[in-house]
Formats: structure tokens, sequence, C-alpha cells
């Protein structure tokens, strides 16, 4: 967590840095790259809009994950009806993610328009894709050493082997599912960027068109800590459950 | 793979003639071997390494598809394998009731001070557990299910000699009258000591054939039979 943190401000310092130096080197003017005092400023003026907004984004974009997550495993429990299923959901799940995000959003938005749907249509094209990859790995790779026993017994159907599979390899999944949640809130400031009126990827459209950078920089902070917070807390959560249910780490 | 004929009967009793096997490699394991256990018992698998011994208990697990004349087997064939895990996610005890019922446990007590466990084991996770101790429960939840035909491929290969001592006789007195049970190991003084009849897998240059060797359960469990030994080492060579 703290390793994370300190990777986050070095981040931040080269990206500070690399603009400063830029702005000092082609000589542009203030109003163009505003000194660093003035994102000093917007945080110290700013920091309940940011607050609010970015909160408002990080929750759209959880349960915009767990959609995600919900979809992932429902699809891919139905993919263990038969082979056919299997096949029509995995290539279905290909095509799908075929396509660039910002080549289907607009279709999305002009068929929706601006509100919830829209936004968590674009963060389950972004998200829903690694965590069903996951799953379906690893519900299609054997695991014979536990499903012997049940095999002997007559009782592995398609439903119990998939059950083992999941179950036996929790670690692999969450290292996935979180890998997906950071997926999820740039898929969220990307729909907020199109389809909102709230949340840091609006804040950041407003500043884009008011072009103010100073506010684009604080948001980026904004998002990063929150992102750094969020990812802390699903490390927390996979740690616990590890915990309580054995979960193996491969 | 065609058969010629293929029965399942009620009474332990395996009949395999003309087995032949084949990995789709090309390698040959059995090339027209004929098997028979015709009684209930505590029989050994005896053989060397890559003679085909748990190729022979997949075939009779039914999870390898041969070619026969002529197969007689029972319908319940278990494997007890030394390989196999309990399910991580769950602890002993949680898994046994899954599989066996809300009794599983009660029952299961039965067995453990004779595989040298006590009850704390039902409450551990597999992760918690020694080898001996998984392989000694593995071995436990497969005499818990119903069968007729139970291979222990090395099922007790992590146990110390003592204990591995005292399950075998349990084994024996609890099911030897009316079960069979074939035991696969590479512990020759075992195969000897306790078996009723070792069926010794051979290769000769095309392939395993059997050979059975009766009549060997007359002798006492702390016998070492030296000449038994001998002549079963040189039965593998020749």
């Amino acid at each position: 967590m703290i390793i994370r943190l300190l990777y986050l401000i070095i981040f931040f310092l080269f990206l500070i840095g690399f603009i400063y130096i830029y702005k000092h080197v082609e000589g542009l003017p203030n109003y163009v790259i505003p000194p660093l005092s003035g994102v000093a400023g917007v945080l110290e003026t700013a920091w309940k809009t940011l607050l609010t907004n970015t909160l408002y984004t990080f929750g759209i974009g959880a349960i915009g994950h767990l959609i995600s997550l919900f979809l992932a495993i429902s699809i891919c429990g139905f993919s263990t009806l038969g082979k056919p299923i299997k096949d029509f959901v995995y290539q279905f799940s290909i095509t799908w993610q075929s396509y660039p995000i910002i080549a289907l959003a607009p279709l999305f938005f002009i068929v929706f328009g601006d509100g919830y749907v829209t936004r968590f249509l674009i963060i389950i094209t972004i998200s829903y894709f690694p965590i069903f990859l996951a799953i379906f790995g690893v519900i299609e790779t054997p695991l014979p050493e536990v499903e012997y026993f049940y095999e002997n017994l007559g009782r592995l159907s398609g439903l119990q082997r998939a059950k083992i599979r999941i179950m036996s390899r929790l670690g692999t999944l969450f290292v996935s599912i979180n890998g997906a949640a950071t997926l999820a809130i740039v898929g969220t400031i990307l729909a907020e960027f199109l389809a909102a009126e709230r949340g840091i990827g609006y804040f950041i459209r407003v500043a884009l068109y008011e072009h103010r950078l100073d506010r684009i920089l604080a948001a980026l902070l904004a998002i990063g800590i929150a992102n750094w917070l969020y990812s802390g807390a699903l490390q927390m959560f996979e740690r616990i459950a590890a915990r309580r249910i054995n979960v193996e780490r491969d | 793979m065609g058969c010629d004929t293929q029965q399942i009967r009620e009474a332990p009793e395996i009949v395999c003639t003309g087995l032949k096997f084949a990995y789709p490699s090309g390698s040959v394991v059995f090339d027209g071997a004929d098997l028979r256990v015709g009684r209930c018992g505590f029989h050994s698998i005896f053989g060397k390494s890559g003679s085909g011994k748990s190729t022979l208990a997949n075939i009779l697990t039914r999870k390898l598809q041969a070619d026969f004349d002529k197969f007689i087997l029972p319908e319940r064939v278990l494997c007890c394998a030394s390989w196999e895990r309990l399910p991580p996610w769950l602890p002993v005890r949680d898994h046994l009731k899954d599989v066996f019922g809300s009794e599983a446990e009660s029952w299961a007590a039965e067995f453990l001070p004779v595989f040298a466990l006590d009850n704390r084991v039902l409450g551990k996770f597999p992760h918690q557990l020694s080898t001996g101790q998984a392989q000694r429960i593995n071995l436990i939840r497969y005499i818990m299910s119903k069968f007729d035909v139970l291979i222990l491929d090395e099922a007790l290969h992590n146990v110390d000699e003592p204990t591995r001592c005292d399950i075998i006789l349990f084994l024996k007195q609890k099911f030897a009258d009316r079960k069979i049970l074939l035991y696969i190991s590479h512990d020759m003084a075992d195969v000897i000591r306790y078996s009723d009849m070792i069926i010794l897998l051979k290769q000769n240059s095309q392939a395993g054939h059997f050979t059975n060797i009766q009549g060997l359960n007359e002798f006492s469990a702390t016998s070492d039979k030296p000449h038994e030994i001998e002549n079963i080492r040189s039965m593998m060579i020749t």
C-alpha cells in the first residue's frame, strides 16, 4: 500500500516535471500552462467539488465493476451448460471486445442519451472482458488432483467442475478482478466525459473547454489518490477473503 | 476402441482377457494381457516403474478406454491416488459433509484413530495438514464411499510404516471379505506381507502381461520372508 503511494507520488512528480520542463523549453505563457501555485490554488479553493465529484465517479465505477463481475460470472456459468454455448459465448465476447470503446461510446450515447445506462454500458465494455477471460480461463483449465475424487464418485457435473476450478484458484481471479477495477474507473471517467453532468470526468471536460490545466492536474491528483485508496480497499478485502476461505495463490 | 464383451456384475470379480492398450504416442502398454481377480481380498498390483500399474488402474476405473476380448468388472470401482488433493477452500469437516451429508463427521471419526489422526484434523484446511495426513484423509473419504473395488494407487506413499501397517490391517479386516482391494505400491515388503494375491506386472519385449501369484496370505505379518522377495524379484526379471 505504502509502495503504491510512493509510486503515485513519483509518477505525479514525473508528470508535473515533464509539463513544466516543456513549458520552460518552449517558453509557453502562463495562460497555457499556469504556474504550480495555480494547481495548489485549485486544490485549496475547489477541494470540496473535487472530493464530491471523485467520490461520485468512484461510486459509479464500483457499481459498474460489480455489474461486470456479476455478468462475467453469470455468462461463464451459462457457458458450462454445453460446448456450443461455450463457443458462442467466447466468440461473442471476443467480437464485442474487438471494437474499441471509443468507437462504441458514441453509439451508446446516441441510443441511450447521457444517463446511467450509457455510462454503465461503457464501464462494462471496458471492465467485463478481463474478468470474463480470467474466469473463463480458470473454468477451462483442468484441476485433476481435486476433480479426480468427484469423477470417481460420478459427481462431476459441469457446474461442480466449474465450482472446483473457481474456488481452487480464487487467488488468480482476485488479481484479475482487482485489475478490472482500475479499468472500470477508466471507463467511468471516459463515460462522464461523454455522457454525464457530474463526476470527475465531467469536471475534466469542463476544465478542458475552459482551458484550465491547473484544474485538470488537480483532478488527476484526486483520481490518483482515490484510485490508490480504492485499490487498497480491494486488496484488503482480498486479504480478508483469502484468510477466510483459504485462497491459494498461483 | 472396440470391445467384444462388457458386463457389469454385482459380485466383486474382475476378469479381463485380451487387454490391449496403447497411448496416443504409440507407446504400447498392454498387448493381449489377461487379468483375473476372482475373489474378494487385499491384493497387490506390483511391477517396475513404467510397467503400467497406474494405466491399469485407469482402465479399471474406466478413465482410459482399452480394447479387450472379455471384460467383467463390478459397477463401483474407485481409485484412491497419492497425487490427489482435498478441496483447498474447505476445512476437512465441511468437505466430508458436502460429499457425505451431515452424518459424515461421526462417520469419519470412527476411522480417525486407526489412521493415527485426531478429531482436530477435521477442523483444518488442507494446507494445514501434512502430506501424510492429507493422504490419510483422502483414503478415509474413499472408504466412506460405496465401492466394490478400491484401488490404492500409492495411496499410503507418505505414511510412516507402523501407521501404514495399522491401516492396511484395518482395511483387510473391514473390507477384504466382501470387497476387492487392489494395492499398488513399490514397497515389496508391504506387498508380500499383506497381499492375498499379487498381480505381477511384467514388461516383455512387446508389452506388459500379468502373472498372478496366489497363496501368500498364509504368511504372518511379522515374517520378513526373504525367499519370497527373491522369488518375486526373479519373476520380475525373467
